[in-house]
């Protein structure tokens, strides 16, 4: 085995990482806030890629502004979501549960019919490779590392040093109790969204110069978010970010090493870790 | 106040932006939504598309005292996984039904018959399959069914066999292809066909080139696939170093770049990642190049139109593909035709699926019409000998006896191409083994 075989997978899991963990947040802030579990996030995830493709790859925006513009048409997304369908099922989670599931097939059907069946490609923003060590380093997963790294530093400023942050840690801590210290619970929902399908949104955005788009990529991501968010502990902010690094090493490593095999890999350490931690890693009781 | 006032300005810019969207986007929505308004359609009715063709086939059939219709079924995936393949092989049968109609429908027995469709979907799922089999053979009496282009085809084959209902599927699976199941044929090829087309090739063009390993996903055609190109790479004296196969959800295959080079293969081979993994074959090959891996790709399976395009030029070379360019100086007539046709239609370009579908669709069709007879049993029989010059300008062959126990696989094209500095260049005829694949 050389230092290579070693270090490649362990910076293509490191960067796919990054990816898994803006999904995953963007799940836990909404769960976290709201008390729901939107399963319709991969979706969110999936009309950020498209976004990005139709504006870059159609009609050649330029990445970055693609990229700007597809976060920005998400969060406002959220916000609507949020004011229409899931605040008034506050409180029910069945009945959150069914508004999601609805989502879910209404996302997919129509992005089936407006962008086609077909996974969709952009031509790579950046092209080329580094060589470290005995690693063959793709430019463009450092460039989506990156980019995924600058958004979680201004997410992590935004919920740990502004007061609107604060305020949104106190509801996911205490709904009751955030309110009686005057905290409006009406505007912090929707920011909690905005914030969850802009992560979401720019997560898939992100990461379509490196794989694709298609109708139904939502589902994948959202299976590798909710184990992020059980292994790092459901509500947990820091607990999605170490989640999501222990999974893209995880799949990383295992498909070099065990191939096939390594995709039940995440599911084996996550029901240990529930075993010996029922909180997850960094959870707290609910 | 001011939440209400941010809330409409969001609200505001969101609508500005999605108009925006919706108007650079139209071009392609309404491309597609056009495509799901037929679907539709044809799911509800008895194919009423072919009314203005009936009128000419009135005319010429003068023998025939009064049109009767005969209903053939589709029935395949048009959601969930594998949409877009499957969707070109709906598209191929009808524009099969409708060329017929055109030509004034089928005469079976001096009577005069108007093709229609039924068409269903079957979600990519054997339960659904099933039972939509039973309704087609049940409720509407269908005599024929094409689909599913997927791998769900042992789900309706037990319930057409036993009626003698004529099923065409696309990909050979092992398990189907029995002579106990002599009413299925398959119009996609078999799997050491498409393998010996580029097989040959690497042979010819890269005669340094020994070692291969195959990446498959784990679908159920991938024991056929990997016995194929074990049994390719033995006649073509090349070493077979064995497979890596990955879940077919994969989306990232970069960790997997790593396992394969481990081999140290001089050929990457992506037979096994066709059809509904074809669209990520572009993927694939960025993420291997992008590992470091220099050596030939072979892709007997070919991408969807215009995924190849977004994979950088650097990065493209030597890649071996039975892929084809309609402008390739060995390309039939027939073929840019059918082609052009399709682009016309739907104003995209077909894959593969729809070529071979339509090549035994349209010749199945011009069969019916020399048949006496509605006995299925004696159309089974009749067509599995049947000659006709396909699409790819050559006879087309019945093959796989010698694997299958039965000829009921229909071959494909005899063409090879290459990626030469960004084009694909399809000059290349193959010398296929037939003698493997058809009993003497």
């Amino acid at each position: 085995m050389t230092i290579g075989e070693i270090i490649q997978p362990f910076i293509n899991g490191l960067l796919i990482g990054l990816n898994y963990i803006l999904v995953a947040l963007g799940l836990t802030v909404i769960f976290s806030i709201m008390s729901v579990l939107n399963f319709a996030h991969g979706e969110i995830y999936m009309i950020g890629a498209f976004l990005v493709y139709y504006l870059a790859g159609e009609y050649h925006v330029n990445y970055v502004l693609a990229l700007l513009i597809a976060i920005v048409a998400t969060g406002i997304l959220g916000l609507i979501l949020e004011r229409f369908l899931f605040r008034p099922a506050k409180g029910d989670i069945l009945t959150g549960v069914i508004v999601a599931t609805g989502l879910i097939w209404f996302f997919q059907t129509g992005a089936q019919i407006i962008f086609g069946s077909q996974p969709s490609r952009i031509y790579p923003v950046v092209v080329g490779t580094w060589h470290i060590i005995d690693a063959v380093i793709a430019k463009d997963r450092v460039a989506a590392g990156a980019i995924s790294l600058a958004f979680l530093a201004i997410v992590y400023y935004f919920i740990y040093r502004t007061k609107q942050g604060k305020a949104m840690q106190a509801v996911a801590q205490d709904r009751e109790a955030a309110a009686l210290q005057g905290i409006d619970i009406n505007r912090i929902s929707p920011l909690g969204f905005v914030i969850g399908c802009a992560l979401a949104g720019a997560a898939g955005g992100i990461i379509l110069p490196i794989l694709y788009a298609d109708p139904y990529m939502g589902s994948t991501v959202l299976s590798t978010s909710l184990s992020i968010i059980i292994l790092g502990g459901v509500g947990s902010i820091p607990g999605a970010a170490l989640g999501g690094l222990i999974l893209g090493l995880v799949n990383s490593y295992g498909a070099q090493f065990a191939g096939y095999i390594s995709s039940i890999f995440p599911f084996v350490i996550i029901i240990v870790v529930l075993l010996f931690k029922r909180t997850g890693l960094m959870g707290r009781k609910i | 106040m001011s939440f209400k006032r941010t809330f409409l300005t969001l609200g505001l810019v969101f609508i500005i932006v999605m108009v925006a969207f919706a108007g650079a986007c139209s071009s392609t929505t309404t491309t597609t939504t056009a495509t799901v308004t037929k679907t539709a359609a044809a799911q509800t009715t008895t194919a009423t598309a072919t009314a203005t063709a009936t009128t000419t086939a009135t005319a010429t059939k003068t023998a025939a005292a009064e049109t009767k219709t005969l209903t053939i079924a589709i029935v395949t995936p048009l959601t969930n996984f594998a949409v877009n393949v499957s969707m070109n092989f709906e598209r191929a049968v009808i524009m099969a039904i409708d060329d017929q109609n055109a030509k004034g429908g089928v005469t079976i027995g001096g009577q005069n018959y108007n093709l229609a469709y039924i068409v269903r979907d079957d979600k990519f799922d054997t339960a659904t399959a099933k039972s939509l089999a039973e309704e087609m053979v049940f409720n509407e009496k269908v005599p024929v069914i094409f689909g599913p282009s997927q791998n769900e085809g042992p789900a309706l084959q037990p319930t057409t066999n036993e009626n003698k209902v004529l099923m065409f599927c696309m990909s050979p699976i092992p398990e189907m292809c029995k002579p106990e199941y002599p009413y299925t044929f398959y119009l996609g090829g078999i799997q050491s066909q498409q393998y010996a087309t580029v097989m040959e090739y690497i042979t010819k063009f890269y005669p340094d080139a020994k070692k291969v390993v195959s990446f498959y996903g784990d679908l159920s055609d991938e024991p056929a696939q990997s016995a194929a190109a074990k049994q390719m790479c033995d006649y073509y004296d090349l070493e077979w170093s064995g497979m890596v196969k990955f879940p077919a959800s994969t989306t990232d295959f970069a960790p997997y770049a790593q396992k394969l080079m481990a081999y140290d293969p001089d050929v990457i081979d992506l037979s096994g990642c066709g059809g509904a993994l074809g669209s990520l074959e572009g993927t694939m090959v960025k993420q291997f190049r992008e590992a470091g891996y220099t050596g030939i790709i072979d892709m007997p399976t070919v991408p969807p139109p215009g995924i190849m395009d977004t994979v950088p030029a650097e990065y493209m070379d030597k890649i071996v593909t039975n892929d084809i360019n309609i402008n390739g100086s060995i390309v039939s007539a027939e073929y840019k035709s059918l082609v052009t046709r399709f682009q016309t239609q739907y104003n995209e370009l077909p894959i593969d699926f729809f070529v071979q579908a339509y090549n035994g669709a349209s010749a199945f069709f011009e069969f019916l019409d020399t048949q006496s007879t509605m006995d299925t049993e004696q159309w089974m029989q009749n067509f599995a000998n049947y000659k006709w010059t396909g699409v790819f300008g050559e006879d087309a062959q019945w093959v796989g006896e010698p694997i299958f126990g039965i000829n009921r696989a229909l071959m494909t094209n005899f063409w090879t191409s290459e990626w030469k500095n960004g084009v694909l260049d399809t000059s290349y005829v193959n010398n296929l083994p037939t003698e493997l694949w058809i009993s003497k």
